[in-house]
């Protein structure tokens, strides 16, 4: 026997709620005869033509067949609601006959059920009929019929068109480093760390000669991946510094754009927070040094977009910037050698750079920043 | 312990691998870029624990994927979060009403959508 379904294309898929005259429901029960009228609460409702069945299995391929042929339906609509006990008996037959029978696999098939109330035990029945792989849905009373309904059409479409979905979840995404970048990085990082030993060392004293406190200062960063690592600087400030940040806040640099939704992020003009030997590593860039050891470790690159404190980064999980944080955090990068230090250097400028570096980084472009990056060092402002 | 399973619905390719950066360490991710796609994935045969989904899409927006879903009986329970940058009241409203579970605002801090995954999937 051979059913004419409907065929719908791919444009019409969001359609796929449509009104219907009558849907015809072969209702599969052991209780014979099963109570139709569903009226207490209405479950099914007028709508449904509904053909109760309680024979042999084999005979209910032509069973549809017959329905089909006397309804005189154009587009057959027609699907199978079995109800759960006869499901449990029957498990073994009905997978069979439905996984592999020619129109049968294509009818939406829905187990319904009038007693169950346990959440927990709805849930472990979801699983166990998913599992069986012939079941498309599970009601449990009440439910409103016009939902039955629709799913019922979306099922039929959607089961005709199943065999030519190919639906492939990204699933497991995650950040990683080209090989040669990171072979690169650790090359690199490694020799500065040796040839400026001496330099490190002498910087280090001079931390410690000026003011209470350690050599380093760690900070939470957001990098590639949003992967939140400890960020490493020589320390130029006194220890107490991020507290005192509130108080300044009227002095922040990107402050003034305040029309835009542009992210508020905080530099401010001659701190004074700032110590003597902090300011000298800073206008040389030499606080950023530290950070190699963040790239031995592998939480950063040399090159790539700039790890954000954990305040700015929050402010970027929008559509148009968060491409900016699928590509590696580096210690230099497009913005630092755009035109770092401009006062006018807006906070929507700098995300389109790190968006612009995402999006076209390669190895010849990362070795360009870098030589662009020691005139760079030298800033004329105080930033 | 099983790691809970959370369908993604997100038309932004950025956003969407972001979104699987962030939680592949507390969850089993499936993302796809439509309702359609994610309506697909669950009829294939998967019932995740959460669903996270952004409301304005092409196509099968995640108005049609929502009414979908509370359509079904499998899924009508499952907990679903709007991850939108929509400011409008009537949108985040229309959500609610069709059977949202919960809203997040974008730009969005990553911590406060995984403790909400974890609220809504405990």
């Amino acid at each position: 026997m051979n059913i004419t379904l409907p065929k719908f294309s791919f444009q019409e898929r969001r359609h796929y709620s449509r009104a219907t005259n009558s849907y015809t429901v072969i209702l599969l029960s052991n209780e014979a005869p099963y109570p139709v009228d569903f009226n207490q609460p209405p479950y099914l409702m007028e709508g449904f033509n509904i053909q109760y069945f309680n024979g042999c299995l084999h005979n209910l391929s032509n069973t549809v067949a017959l329905l089909l042929a006397n309804n005189r339906q154009q587009s057959a609509d027609c699907g199978i609601i079995c109800h759960l006990d006869y499901f449990t008996q029957h498990q073994t037959e009905l997978i069979e006959l439905f996984s592999n029978h020619a129109t049968l696999k294509y009818l939406p098939f829905v187990v319904v059920d009038w007693s169950m109330t346990n959440p927990q035990q709805i849930k472990q029945t979801n699983l166990r009929l998913k599992q069986s792989g012939i079941v498309d849905d599970f009601y449990v009373a009440p439910f409103k019929s016009t939902d039955l309904l629709q799913r019922l059409l979306y099922l039929q479409n959607f089961k005709l068109i199943k065999p030519e979905l190919d639906i492939t979840p990204e699933a497991g995404y995650r950040y990683t480093m080209p090989v040669g970048k990171r072979v690169f990085d650790i090359l690199f990082a490694l020799s500065m760390l040796i040839v400026l030993s001496p330099l490190l060392l002498l910087i280090a004293i001079a931390i410690k000669l000026e003011s209470k406190g350690p050599v380093l200062y760690k900070s939470k960063r957001a990098g590639s991946g949003y992967k939140i690592f400890d960020f490493y600087k020589f320390r130029s400030m006194a220890t107490n510094a991020d507290r005192q940040l509130t108080q300044l806040q009227h002095l922040n640099q990107y402050a003034t754009e305040s029309n835009q939704p542009a992210p508020s992020f905080v530099k401010i003009n001659n701190d004074p927070r700032i110590t003597t030997v902090g300011k000298f590593i800073r206008n040389t860039s030499l606080d950023e040094l530290p950070q190699l050891i963040n790239v031995l470790k592998g939480d950063m690159s040399v090159v790539g977009n700039r790890p954000l404190p954990l305040y700015e980064a929050v402010q970027l999980t929008r559509d148009e910037w968060a491409m900016r944080f699928l590509a590696p955090a580096g210690i230099t990068g497009l913005w630092q050698v755009s035109k770092r230090g401009k006062a006018d250097m807006s906070a929507l400028e700098r995300i389109q750079l790190d968006n612009e570096y995402a999006q076209k980084g390669n190895f010849w472009f990362d070795i360009k920043i870098i030589l662009q990056t020691l005139p760079a060092m030298r800033q004329k402002e105080t930033v | 312990m099983d790691r809970k399973q959370v369908l993604i619905v997100e038309d932004d390719n950025s956003t969407r691998k972001l979104l699987n950066c962030l939680l592949q360490k507390h969850y089993n991710v499936s993302a796809h870029k439509d309702g359609f796609d994610g309506m697909a994935w669950l009829d294939f045969g998967n019932l995740p624990d959460v669903i996270l989904m952004d409301i304005n899409m092409p196509q099968f927006d995640g108005f049609d994927f929502l009414t979908n879903l509370r359509q079904s009986g499998f899924y009508r329970n499952i907990p679903v979060i709007a991850l939108s940058g929509t400011d409008r009241l009537t949108e985040i409203n229309r959500f609610f009403d069709m059977g949202g579970t919960d809203f997040i605002k974008k730009p969005f801090d990553p911590e406060i959508l995984i403790s909400t995954l974890n609220r809504h999937t405990a």
